[in-house]
């Protein structure tokens, strides 16, 4: 059972910081002329965009204390970086406390978040898990389809475990239609506006139900998971948590 | 315990020397001489003209069996070394789930373990598929295009070659089962975080054995009970050197296909026991290792075991 414990949002108004690094501007500039030119497109010159790297480091920083190791981590993505061939996930692991297995899963749109935090479920040995959803919103080159770009670059972690303030349950990533969620996404986030919105309930504690649910418009995919507030207990932990009494 | 099902591999009938390389991959002669020699590579495979989709459906083409049990395909994994290789929001993943009646499945990529991403896609699959019904299966594929100069070399390491694989997972089964998976992952060897790229290559061998050490204590088995290791392609005497290191013989390591596709990114492993099979090198009951070293600014390895 898979247990939200705290969660970190934030926006990014500030280029990648690696931008200004020399080598930087010549090896983005190959790599995307590379990739488009099978195309035929061309690249517009590189003006910012950020780093998925430099992103989570933030959150991660911002979420995990040091005496919390995380044993897994999955990065959700749809809009690629301004360091697009990079193991970013990899870099992830050595940032993040715990050194946690870490990786990335993207091609997906907005049902990228979603399957990471089934990812999460499906990984009930690795008692911490740490999902990251991440979009940024400059893209060096025109739309070659129609999708969605975000309006600016923006961040979440949830932080997730055996235990927490929010139980999280039934995620479900299927293609069809879209199912009603409670909650109203981030305007200009379509990639983690619904994430925002969930980590923005964690500062009220009442219990009660939240459906998290999104729908990808270009991928059909339509995507839900019930998130479960539970009340607090007076010792500090919460109600609904299961404790191991030494029965087996 | 997640089983392989079926695997099927395309390799490109163009193999292209070396020496017709060197002005692409920017080696010089000496260079290459050093690649055909030392690390015994020698040819690479390329599809000039196929897309990223068209490699992908070669491979998963020679499925046979995917047509009568496509309604089981729950999940379509595209393991990928590099995390961008097409102009978002281009989708060839999609429209290969669409082309082949797939379209019903949950389909993503798994990136940055490199090219050790192919092992990490068999075990996302395996796990994804336990809430499943017990014949649900998963799509794992692997390929390529080598279109930009960090997807056709490894500095004094290997060349990159196109091709794909394509391997039906179940959570359970009776076919090569997963017996242990081991990660090593280092991103301390990120370019963010070290331009010391010789101490990669010094800790390189050091942190693949630790991998497979694990994955071999996982198993339950020893090292000597291994009985044939399918190594990533990359070259011929890095896995001679580690032989030497761990004590296991090296004829017993299937490096036949390194001079013949050098290094097929995350389809190695697949290609290796499309050979394997082929020559009957596989009896059943077998233990037998993967093993893949990713390095992708940031590396990766990692090793599985199976039963066959």
């Amino acid at each position: 059972m898979l247990w939200l414990a705290r969660a970190t949002r934030r926006v990014f108004d500030e280029p990648a910081a690696r931008s200004a690094h020399p080598s930087h501007g010549p090896h983005f500039a190959g790599y995307l002329a590379d990739l488009l030119e099978p195309y035929g497109l061309a690249p517009r010159p590189p003006a910012g965009g950020q780093s998925y790297g430099e992103m989570a480091a933030a959150l991660i920083a911002d979420l995990v204390r040091p005496d919390e190791p995380v044993d897994l981590l999955v990065l959700a993505f749809a809009v690629p970086d301004v360091r697009p061939g990079r193991a970013t996930a990899t870099y992830l692991s050595h940032v993040c406390p715990g050194a946690p297995l870490a990786f990335a899963v993207c091609d997906q749109g907005v049902a990228a978040g979603f399957t990471a935090l089934r990812i999460a479920e499906a990984y009930p040995d690795r008692r911490r898990s740490l999902v990251v959803v991440v979009e940024q919103a400059t893209l060096h080159y025109d739309l070659p389809a129609p999708a969605p770009l975000p309006a600016r670059h923006a961040g979440v972690a949830l932080l997730c475990g055996d235990s927490g303030v929010a139980r999280v349950s039934s995620v479900v990533v299927r293609r069809g239609e879209p199912v009603a969620g409670d909650l109203r996404p981030a305007a200009g986030q379509p990639y983690t506006g619904v994430w925002w919105a969930l980590a923005g309930e964690l500062a009220d504690p009442t219990p009660r139900r939240v459906v998290v649910a999104d729908h990808d418009p270009v991928l059909g995919y339509a995507c839900s998971s019930t998130v479960d507030f539970v009340a607090p207990r007076r010792n500090g932990g919460v109600t609904g948590v299961r404790v191991g009494l030494g029965a087996a | 315990m997640t089983a392989l099902e079926a695997v099927a591999t395309y390799l490109p009938q163009r193999r292209v020397p070396l020496e017709e390389l060197a002005g692409e991959l920017d080696l010089t002669p000496m260079q290459v001489r050093l690649f055909r020699r030392f690390h015994k590579l020698s040819d690479v495979c390329r599809a000039p003209g196929a897309a990223p989709l068209d490699l992908l459906l070669a491979a998963v083409s020679k499925l046979d069996d995917l047509p009568a049990v496509r309604h089981r395909v729950r999940y379509v994994l595209w393991a990928r070394t590099f995390p961008v290789v097409v102009p978002y929001p281009l989708n060839p993943l999609d429209t290969m789930c669409r082309l082949l009646g797939l379209d019903q499945a949950v389909a993503f990529t798994v990136t940055h373990h490199a090219c050790a991403t192919g092992l990490l896609a068999i075990d996302v699959a395996g796990r994804l598929l336990a809430g499943s019904p017990p014949d649900a299966l998963a799509l794992v594929v692997a390929g390529e295009k080598a279109f930009t100069h960090d997807a056709r070399v490894v500095p004094e390491t290997s060349v990159f070659g196109e091709g794909a694989s394509a391997c039906l997972v179940r959570h359970d089964g009776p076919r090569d089962r997963l017996l242990a998976y081991a990660v090593n992952q280092r991103g301390d060897f990120d370019d963010e975080v070290t331009t010391d790229t010789g101490r990669f290559q010094e800790e390189y061998q050091a942190s693949l054995m630790a991998a497979i050490r694990a994955a071999v204590d996982r198993a339950g088995v020893a090292i000597d009970d291994i009985a044939l290791v399918l190594p990533h392609n990359v070259n011929v005497v890095a896995w001679q050197r580690l032989c030497r290191r761990i004590g296991y013989p090296v004829d017993r390591v299937l490096l036949d296909n390194v001079p013949l596709t050098a290094h097929v990114f995350c389809a190695d492993a697949f290609v290796n026991y499309q050979t394997a099979r082929a020559r009957g090198l596989l009896r059943p009951g077998d233990r037998y290792l993967v093993a893949a070293a990713g390095a992708g600014r940031g590396a990766t390895f990692s090793a599985m075991v199976f039963a066959h």
